[in-house]
This record gives C-alpha cells, sequence and structure tokens, in this order.
C-alpha cells in the first residue's frame, strides 16, 4: 500500500509539473509589473536564449515557448497579421540556429543576418539578441503597413513588371482602389483570424495525428540529431557528390592490347592476318536469345553459348572465313624484342576444321562440305560448334574446329546455334583422352560411367580411349525421331533427372511378316539399350574398383509377356501386343565417406523397369513413340521428414477410473474441462462467504 | 529518529449472516455481477474470442512427375501435348514424340530437408510449318504442412502463356502460394487428408470440355490450393523449330490460417477476463465494505481482538 501511495504522489507530482506549473508560470507573468512591459524585446529574448543556451538540452517545456511568444507578442511594433507569421517562424529559426552544434557564433551572426536582412522579417530584425555591431537595422525605422518600395519589399505574387497584378494584394503597383477590388482588408482580416499555430506543433509532420491542443501540456521535440540541412552557409562542393543524379558513365569498354607476352590467364586468344593481330571472338546473346553481341575467346576459360541466328549470320560462315585467312598465334621469348609482328617472330598455327557427321570427324572439304541449299533443305550446316585450343610449353599448338553439320530446312527464319569454346593443356586430342566423371564420387552433370564388357571393367575404361563407350547414350530426338549416334547428345548425366521421348518409324515393307513385331520390337530394344547387359561404375571414377563392386544391370526382358502380333487384312491394321516401348532407369544414390573421401556421390543402385503395351498400327504407317525416363534418387536423406512428436506418458488406468465423466469423447472432455474451471472461478471468489 | 515500518500484516473483521438474509442475497448479488459483467464487458468490447488464427510454414514440396503441357500452334488442330499419364488425353494427339525432352531439379538451397526451389525444363521439337501460340503447363505437386495444422494434399501448379509471335524459349520464374477459402480445421494429431488425391491421375474426361479447363474447373472448386505467383516471365522471339520453356518455382514460407482450438480459445480469452474481473472484484469489495461497515444490511460483525458472546 505503501509504494502504491509513493507510486501515486509521484504521477502527482509529474502531472503537477506538467499542468500546474504551466498555469502558475502564465499566471506569473500576466501578473508581472507592469513597468517590465518596458524592457526591450531584446533584452528579454536575451534573457530567454541565455537561460536556454545554458543547458541546451532537446528537450524543453512549452512554458519557455510561450514566454518567448509573450516576449515577442509584447514588441509594440509588430503588426498583428505578422506577429502570428513572425513570431512561430522566427522563434522557430530562432531555435534552430541556437541549438545548432555545428553553428559557431560568427555563424549564429551570419545566419541572423541572413533570416533577418530578408524583408519578410524585417520587423524581427529588430529582435536582436545579441550585441551585434553589425546589425545596423536595429535603427531601421518601426513595421509601419505604408508599403515599401517593390525593390526591397518581397512580394511573391508580383509576377508582372511595373503593372498590377490580379488579386496580389502585396503588389505596390496597384492603386489603393485596386486594392479594394481585390478585397486586400478582408484578406488580412482572414489571415489575421486564421488560429495561432503552435510553435511546438509546428515541429510535428501532422498535428491532428499527434493530438493538437493534447500537445500544449506535453513535451515537444525542438531539436533532433538529424543531420543538418539548414546550414548551407557550410556548403561544399564535394557533397554533390551524396546527392543522386543522371549519370554519365560510359559503357563498359575493355580495350584488349597485344602485349608481346606469353599467354595468361583470361588473354583474348590473338589472330594475325596480313602482319595485323586481332583478337577471337564469338557471338554470344545480350538481352534476348538472338546472337547480338560479340566476346573474345578468352585464353583458359571454358565457354558455351547458344543464340538464334538467321541462316545468313550463321558463325560457320564466319569461322571458314577467319580459318582462311588468319592463323592462330602465341608470343614467344622472341616477340618481345621485335617490333614486326608476323610469323618469324611469333608461334603461328594454322587451323583444323573437322566436319563431324554421325559421329565421324574428318577434315573439311571445301568442294565437298560447302553449305548447299536445295530447296527448302540445306546441307552441312553446322548449328554445333567446338573450339578446341591445346596448349603445351607456353604456347598453342593446336586449335581446332570441330563442326558438326547436319540438314536443315531453310523455311525456318532462325536458327539456334550452340558454340562451345575449350581449352586443353595437352599435346593430343580430348578424343583420346580418358575424362573421369569425379573422382572419386560423382559430380552433378557428368556422364555416367558405364561398360556394356562382361568382365574388366575397370581395366577396359582406362584402356578405352573414346569416351562414348563408356557412356550411357541414348537416341536423340531429331525433329520428332529417334536419332542414334555416337555422338548423340543425350547421355544419362549424373543428378539430372529427365524424360526423352522420340518417334521410331519403321520402315515400309509392302504387308507385314508375320514376326514383324518381334522385329519392331528388337529395334526398340537397340533404341532402348535392352538388348545388352549393362555395368555401372558406383564412383565417377572407378580406379581399383574391381568387377564385383560395379552395379550390373541384368536387363532381362525374357521375363516380360512375349510379344505376338496380328494383322488384319480387312482393316489393314497390325496389332502387337505387349510391345515394350518405355524404359525407365532408377538410380539410388548416396553422398557417403569412403575412406579419407568426404561426401562422395555413390550409385547405390539401379534399377530398371519396361513397360509393355498393345498397340494398332496402319501397315503404312508403323510408328512408335518410345520413351526413356532416368531418375536420380538421393537416399541419403529421408524421402519424407517427419518431425517427433510430443513426449507422452502411457498410463494404464480402470475403465471405470473417470467413472462419472464420459470416457473417449473430446467434446464431452472439454465441456468438463470448462465446467472444472468455471466451478473453480466461483469457489475463487466466493471463498470469502462464510456460511459458518 | 524515526520509525520505519518492518512489518505488517492485516486483520480480518468477518461479518457473518444466516443462508436466507438480505445480506446473504446482497453478497451473492454481487459476486454473480463481478463474475458476469467481466465476461459482458469483454465480449461487447470485442475480440474476445479468438476466431481466427495464422501460422507461416514452409511447407514439404514434391513434384510427382505427373504433368500435362499443351503447347497449342497456329493451327487448333495441331497440339503438342506432352502428359504423364496414357489415358489422360485421346490417342488422336499423337504429337507426343515432339516432347523431346523434360528436365526436373529438386533444389534443397539450405539443406534443411525441404524443397526449396523447383527447376523444370521442357525441350520441344516444333514442326518448321507450325508456330506456338500458347502453352499450358500443369504440374502436380505433393504438398506436406506438418507442425501446426497437419495436411496432405494434391496440388497444382499451373503456367499459363499466349504467345503474340513465334516463340524459340520461354523462360518462367514464380513463387507458389498456399490459397484457401476458408480456414483450416486444423484438428490436432489429425492429418487432413481431404485433397489427397491426384487431380491428373484420377481425372474422368467430361465429354462436354476440355480436360485443360475440367482440370482448372475441378481444382477451382477447392477450398485449399496452390498457385503461382508470378515474379518474372520473359519469351524469347524467333521461331527456330525448337523451343525451351523453363519454369523455375521457389518455395517460400507460406500464411496458413485456421481455426483456434478450444484451449487455445480459452488461453486467448483468460487473461481478458482476469484483468477485467480484477478490477471489478475491487469496486464491489469497496461496496461490500461500505454495506457491511455502515450496517446497511443486517450482519455479525467479528473482530477477531473482541470475544465472540453468541458463540
Amino acid at each position: 500500500m505503501n509504494v502504491m501511495t509513493y507510486l501515486s504522489f509521484t504521477v502527482l507530482s509529474i502531472v503537477i509539473q506538467f499542468c500546474v506549473m504551466d498555469f502558475i508560470q502564465e499566471k506569473l507573468q500576466a501578473d508581472d509589473d507592469p513597468a517590465l512591459l518596458n524592457v526591450s524585446q531584446k533584452e528579454s529574448l536575451h534573457q530567454i536564449l541565455k537561460n536556454i543556451s545554458h543547458k541546451p538540452h532537446a528537450l524543453y517545456y512549452r512554458t519557455q515557448t510561450r514566454s518567448l511568444k509573450s516576449a515577442s507578442s509584447r514588441i509594440p511594433n509588430i503588426s498583428s497579421a505578422l506577429v502570428t507569421l513572425g513570431t512561430t517562424e522566427a522563434t522557430t529559426a530562432l531555435f534552430d540556429v541556437l541549438y545548432d552544434d555545428n553553428t559557431t557564433d560568427s555563424d549564429v551572426t551570419s545566419t541572423t543576418e541572413m533570416y533577418f536582412t530578408s524583408t519578410d522579417y524585417d520587423n524581427i530584425t529588430e529582435i536582436t539578441f545579441f550585441d551585434n555591431k553589425k546589425n545596423k537595422s536595429s535603427n531601421s525605422p518601426p513595421f509601419s503597413t505604408k508599403p515599401k518600395t517593390s525593390s526591397t519589399n518581397h512580394c511573391a505574387c508580383n509576377l508582372l513588371y511595373k503593372v498590377c497584378d490580379i488579386n496580389c494584394c502585396c503588389d505596390q503597383d496597384c492603386s489603393d482602389s485596386e486594392h479594394n477590388i481585390f478585397q486586400c482588408s478582408n484578406i488580412a482580416k482572414a489571415n489575421h483570424n486564421e488560429p495561432e499555430i503552435d510553435g511546438c506543433v509546428s515541429h510535428l509532420f501532422d498535428e491532428r495525428k499527434y493530438g493538437g491542443t493534447t500537445l500544449d501540456n506535453l513535451l515537444c521535440i525542438v531539436k533532433t540529431n538529424l543531420p543538418v540541412k539548414r546550414n548551407i552557409q557550410k556548403f561544399d562542393q564535394l557533397s554533390v557528390d551524396q546527392y543522386y543524379k543522371w549519370r554519365c558513365d560510359d559503357p563498359k569498354f575493355t580495350s584488349y592490347e597485344f602485349r608481346k607476352t606469353l599467354y595468361n590467364f583470361s588473354d583474348p586468344v590473338w589472330l594475325l592476318k596480313n602482319e595485323t593481330i586481332y583478337y577471337l571472338d564469338f557471338p554470344t546473346p545480350s538481352v534476348n536469345n538472338y546472337c547480338t553481341d560479340r566476346e573474345p575467346i578468352e585464353f583458359l576459360k571454358q565457354k558455351q553459348s547458344r543464340c538464334n541466328v538467321k541462316i545468313k549470320d550463321l558463325e560457320m560462315f564466319n569461322i571458314l572465313k577467319t580459318s582462311e585467312e588468319a592463323m592462330v598465334i602465341s608470343a614467344t621469348e622472341k616477340t618481345a624484342n621485335s617490333s614486326l609482328m608476323n610469323c618469324s617472330n611469333l608461334h603461328c598455327i594454322n587451323w583444323t576444321i573437322l566436319v563431324c557427321d554421325n559421329g565421324l570427324c574428318q577434315n573439311y572439304n571445301k568442294s565437298t562440305d560447302e553449305v548447299t541449299c536445295i530447296e527448302d533443305i540445306c546441307t552441312n550446316v553446322a548449328l554445333k560448334i567446338d573450339y578446341e585450343f591445346y596448349y603445351q610449353e607456353f604456347k598453342i599448338i593446336n586449335a581446332t574446329i570441330k563442326l558438326y553439320v547436319e540438314n536443315i530446312s531453310s523455311s525456318l527464319p532462325f536458327m539456334s546455334q550452340e558454340i562451345n569454346v575449350n581449352f586443353y593443356i595437352a599435346n593430343k586430342s580430348i578424343d583420346l583422352i580418358l575424362q573421369l566423371s569425379g573422382n572419386p564420387g560423382y559430380i552433378e552433370g557428368l556422364p555416367v560411367i558405364v561398360s556394356y564388357a562382361k568382365n574388366n571393367h575397370t581395366e577396359l575404361f582406362y584402356n578405352n580411349t573414346l569416351a562414348y563407350k563408356s557412356n550411357m547414350v541414348f537416341p536423340d530426338n531429331k525433329n520428332g525421331l529417334c536419332d542414334m549416334t555416337h555422338t548423340s547428345s543425350n547421355i544419362v548425366k549424373f543428378g539430372v533427372n529427365k524424360r526423352t521421348k522420340c518417334l521410331y518409324v519403321h520402315p515400309y515393307e509392302g504387308v507385314p511378316k508375320p514376326d514383324i513385331c518381334n522385329t519392331i520390337q528388337s529395334d526398340i530394344n537397340k533404341l532402348l539399350k535392352l538388348h545388352k547387359n549393362v555395368s555401372i561404375s558406383p564412383y565417377g571414377n572407378p580406379r581399383d574398383l574391381s568387377d564385383n563392386l560395379w552395379l550390373n544391370l541384368e536387363i532381362n526382358i525374357e521375363k516380360q509377356e512375349p510379344v505376338y502380333g496380328q494383322f488384319n487384312d480387312k482393316s489393314l491394321k497390325l496389332h502387337c501386343y505387349n510391345l515394350i516401348t518405355r524404359l525407365s532407369l532408377i538410380f539410388m544414390y548416396a553422398s557417403v565417406d569412403e575412406n579419407a573421401y568426404r561426401g562422395q556421390n555413390k550409385i547405390l543402385s539401379v534399377k530398371y523397369e519396361v513397360a509393355a503395351n498393345n498397340h494398332s498400327f496402319y501397315v503404312e504407317d508403323i510408328s512408335i513413340v518410345t520413351t526413356i525416363d532416368i531418375i536420380f534418387m538421393d537416399v541419403t536423406k529421408p524421402s519424407v521428414y517427419e518431425y517427433a512428436g510430443s513426449p507422452h506418458l502411457n498410463i494404464y488406468l480402470p475403465r471405470d477410473f473417470f467413472f462419472p465423466f464420459p470416457p473417449n469423447t473430446s467434446a464431452h472432455m472439454s465441456t468438463t474441462c470448462l465446467m472444472i474451471l468455471l466451478c473453480c472461478v466461483i469457489v475463487f471468489f466466493a471463498n470469502k462467504i462464510t456460511l459458518e | 529518529m524515526g520509525l520505519y515500518t518492518l512489518f505488517s500484516y492485516n486483520v480480518e473483521v468477518q461479518f457473518k449472516s444466516c443462508l436466507f438474509s438480505k445480506a446473504m442475497l446482497f453478497t451473492l448479488f454481487l459476486t454473480i455481477l463481478t463474475l458476469i459483467l467481466p465476461f459482458v464487458v469483454a465480449n461487447k468490447s470485442r475480440g474476445f474470442w479468438l476466431r481466427t488464427q495464422k501460422f507461416y510454414e514452409q511447407p514439404n514440396i514434391h513434384f510427382t512427375y505427373e504433368y500435362l503441357l499443351v503447347a497449342e500452334s497456329d493451327d487448333p488442330s495441331y497440339s503438342i501435348v506432352c502428359n504423364s499419364m496414357k489415358g489422360l488425353v485421346g490417342s488422336n494427339l499423337r504429337n507426343e514424340e515432339h516432347c523431346t525432352e523434360f528436365q526436373v531439379h529438386e533444389h534443397d538451397v539450405n539443406s534443411d530437408g525441404k524443397v526449396d526451389l523447383l527447376d523444370f525444363k521442357y525441350y520441344l521439337d516444333i514442326p518448321k510449318e507450325r508456330t506456338i501460340t500458347s502453352i499450358a503447363l500443369i504440374l502436380m505437386l505433393d504438398f506436406q504442412l506438418k507442425t501446426i495444422c497437419p495436411l496432405h494434399m494434391q496440388s497444382l501448379a499451373v503456367i499459363n502463356r499466349e504467345f503474340v509471335t513465334p516463340p524459340s524459349a520461354f523462360k518462367y520464374l514464380g513463387d507458389l502460394q498456399f490459397y484457401q477459402i476458408s480456414h483450416l480445421p486444423c484438428k490436432p494429431n489429425m492429418i487432413n487428408t481431404k485433397y489427397n488425391n491426384s487431380i491428373l491421375f484420377n481425372y474422368a474426361k467430361n465429354g462436354h470440355n476440355n480436360i485443360v479447363d475440367s482440370i482448372l474447373d475441378t481444382y477451382f472448386m477447392r477450398e485449399v490450393s496452390t498457385l503461382i505467383n508470378t515474379l518474372y516471365s520473359r519469351n524469347q522471339n524467333g521461331q527456330t523449330g525448337s523451343m525451351q520453356v523453363q519454369a523455375s518455382v521457389r518455395v517460400p514460407e507460406m500464411e496458413i490460417r485456421y481455426t483456434p482450438s478450444l484451449m487455445q480459445e480459452l488461453k486467448w480469452a483468460w487473461p481478458q477476463y482476469l484483468s477485467l474481473a480484477a478490477v471489478f472484484y475491487w469496486i464491489f469489495n469497496k461496496i461490500r465494505i461500505f454495506v457491511f461497515f455502515n450496517r446497511l444490511f443486517m450482519a455479525r460483525r467479528i473482530v477477531p481482538w473482541k470475544k465472540q458472546s453468541w458463540k
């Protein structure tokens, strides 16, 4: 109880301090000796501001504001209309200036001069609270309603020079009669009747929001520690950089210059053409899929670009032209000291252009491999181009361009071309170099290593130089049709879940043979690689793996229902039953720690599934869509995360333990709980009632 | 030297009366008012009972490998339909071979065991005489909430796009959103499996409507569903004879509204009631003190330090 009393007194004292004292102070001022009114406004303001300057707190009682107001309101020469405006704004300005920590005395002087020499505050210039001898305006004549000359009096609406502006009451070009027409006296009266703006509230953003008159007896913030915005006398030219402004940056442009030094990483690959050196570039997309930009081919940077072009802008034409005219050069020791740039001072090599068709690559022959268009079919068009640079002994020793040619339709307005740039530090072709898919665990996106041999998988892998044989390759989809080539891009890659489809078309043979369905199935089996067993390496690097560690995927389609067919002469329809058209490969892998290697992706198991269906064909069109599904399942993590349930205790009670209450009924139980709770409340409140 | 109060205790003065008396009636009346009035005030000032509650959870999302992609060409009779179920579309649509490749990736970016990003890539082969005018991609997702309101349902992610000019690629980036038209019932220890059935797989074709519209109509009638909020999408112009459709769908935390349980209601209402009841108890206690000390009702006053003669 005592604590409550103390708290009450404390609150009461605060209330007195904030509310009652305000009243008392006003009262005291009202009771001031009238002789004090004769004290000049300069002295009174100076006294107030002196007190404030002793303790320049951010917060101050509104009573001081009022005293300031009172002081200014006692200025005899201030007209009533300007008192309203001048008192509020000038007081604010004065406080702002005085509370500006960064403003020195000289700043104050100059600022006040700036403020007070403005015509709007001519009258307030007389309120000088510093003994500023420079401020001569204190001797200026007191304010009078008599208009001043237009050259000194500020009038915002006086826009017509030496002509009276309509409704501009301060325009001295207007005569009194015109002022009467404008009803200037009414406007001045209306301004005079405006409610007085509280100097404290004017600091707030929205008076209504913060309660308006409620704030009268509360504290308000006059000064904050926000960055100084008003001190424009300290204007710094460098501050311009702190503002956002229109950009005039030049677009990024990197100039390349042949420095006659050995190749460094990311240097452009240089070409020599008639003693002129320039760098090699290739097309890239810029803001859309069209090849609108070109980028230099940079040394040892693997790059890939895929963009659309019109047939006349195909990069292969540019390449063939470049390869004829220019040679790839590498700077040597002699280059740095020579001014003449030719092959005597540089290491020059000619391009090796290979044309790859259906997995077979051969040197480009201009007469036979030139692009030719007959009707709307263009042959020998390369939409995929590989740059291969071989670097050895500080110079590029081989530059090969592989053009993967195909036949395309010229009726298409655009072609999608793919360009790959690869660098190898080797002296033999990448086709002869063994490529691993991880070391030892698989890396996502690299081919799964397989072996079609019966045994000695690891040995054969390391002895095998033809990479495609160690990859699992499925047919490509070319214009919807299954296209099985050695260079098919439909390779099983680790971690890539995909479904591919293509149309198998059986050649028309007239009246179908009795075993045509088996023939179709046999062809499809070859497409789906169901005709031979395959072993899969559990690691991307099968080093030291014995045969029993390879995962054997024994494809036994013999277990499936036998394929058989039936030909209907009348409808010319062929019915094939139990035809396998879909293969699904399911790889299960996990991130495991193997010996010293941590977190290596290891294929734990491989499963295949086939789906057999019945199909009907017209004999003229025996075609069927084949589907290959590949999925990689990470069994490291559980397929579904289950959260642990809340802990509970199994207590076995007799059946009639809660006899009065209905068992196993949650609704009734909750009602019972509610009733018990209510009873407890009643007992709690009624415990004072004693019925003794 | 002043004295300080070091310890104090209250002396209880009791007022006793018989069962059937005005004082008893008055006491009962005030007690009932003390109990009832806080409830009335709390209830009338609104917000006493918790009508709705929400929580945030990142669901477990998995692609169920059921999908339907319909790429319509400038010729309405020619469409490329890629779907996971043979029986979903009729056998007349023989352009399945143009669905060259479909890649799916589920990414757990922050390794918390939940899929954060779903990546879908379609490669379509477009016949040279046809151009694609629109695509409709319907993906089936397995949606699971685990924490407060266990929910397991099969939902759809639908992406639709019309092309003014022949496209060569379409890139779509969006966020999966949980959409509900009513509150989840949220029964404890009970998984809501009302919508845990495959829309695509169990779809029975209505002879009057096309498949895509029928699926959307069925899905539209659900109380709880998912939709994709398009953040960015862009298509590349130019007829190249092929088309790549790439859709990346993020799985963010989702806001789920549910009906609170009884205990949650009470937990919310109890502090409101108690705070008001304390005030009313204090007021009515003052009234009691005034009434009994001024002997407005007949009751025996028992002061501990006086010997009781009536016993």
